[in-house]
């Protein structure tokens, strides 16, 4: 039986961008954020499901997320929101993740910025 | 059961790593919460605590994960020496000189009023320097002590940082 890592090294970094993405655009539950991560990435990226948890609390703490107890579907759970400082990190993050995203790409397609100097 | 052994053995994990009692609470709440909607969307319910590891993953990485993301949420427990080292050596003298300069301020006040006699009392001096150390010494020791709990740092914390450190 192969046991999902939570949080795959080259992982670092997007389970959290997701998170504040899919949150800044309603409050979810943790059971209701994942199947959410699964549907937007068509099911690409897999993860322990749990590993999501421990991000939640650490972006509480920060105060990037707002956590509350609310009743959803007969049961009472944990509902996330993203605060104003959430949605300027989300921001930040989103700009961050595209020149990364750009530079990976243009190095994966042959260019080169600039040619290192060859030694005579 | 499997479910509750999963639990079980998450809970044990998160004890082990010494998470704050109320995190330990909410992060077993919410996986328990996790579980029984997964449980009842997929048919995984029969197929044990493998399954879940799989799907979740397992108990011990993910107290372990826990333990990570705790430990970079506060400054204080990133910057340990920094918080309660550091920090109090530099602040009790400060507090206590402004406290005493303060005093000292209204004291010349006091002179030259009906009450001036209270600043060459000796008894006077005593309270005076008493309370200039014990107020800033209480006030330290409460700030730092709501912080460290805030951090979900034990007491003895140091002790068991330095052994960590050792090992």
């Amino acid at each position: 039986m192969a046991i999902r890592k939570t949080n795959p090294a080259f992982l670092n970094g997007v389970p959290e961008l997701l998170l504040l993405e899919l949150l800044s655009r309603r409050p979810m539950y943790g059971y209701e954020l994942v199947q959410s991560i699964k549907l937007a990435t068509g099911g690409t990226l897999e993860f322990g499901e749990g590993c999501i948890y421990p991000i939640l609390h650490r972006l509480e703490t920060q105060g990037v997320l707002a956590a509350a107890r609310e009743v959803v579907g007969g049961r009472e759970r944990v509902v996330y929101r993203v605060t104003p400082r959430g949605k300027k990190q989300l921001a930040e993050s989103v700009s961050a993740w595209q020149r990364i995203v750009g530079a990976v790409n243009h190095a994966l397609q042959g260019g080169e910025r600039e040619r290192p100097a060859l030694a005579s | 059961m499997n479910a509750q052994r999963w639990l079980l053995e998450l809970r044990a994990e998160l004890v082990r790593r010494k998470l704050p009692p109320l995190y330990v609470e909410r992060m077993v709440g919410e996986m328990e919460d996790h579980i029984v909607q997964l449980q009842k969307e997929t048919v995984m319910g029969s197929k044990g605590s493998d399954r879940l590891s799989e799907q979740l993953g397992s108990p011990r990485q993910l107290a372990h994960d826990a333990r990570r993301e705790l430990d970079g949420s506060y400054f204080a427990r990133r910057h340990p020496l920094l918080v309660f080292l550091a920090m109090p050596t530099l602040l009790l003298p400060l507090l206590t000189a402004l406290l005493l300069l303060s005093f000292t301020f209204v004291g010349s006040w006091f002179v030259g009023t009906s009450l001036g006699y209270l600043n060459s009392s000796q008894g006077f001096c005593f309270a005076l320097w008493g309370f200039a150390f014990i107020v800033p010494t209480t006030l330290l020791a409460l700030a730092f002590g709501r912080s460290a709990r805030r951090a979900g740092l034990h007491w003895c914390w140091p002790l068991a940082r330095i052994s960590h450190h050792v090992d």
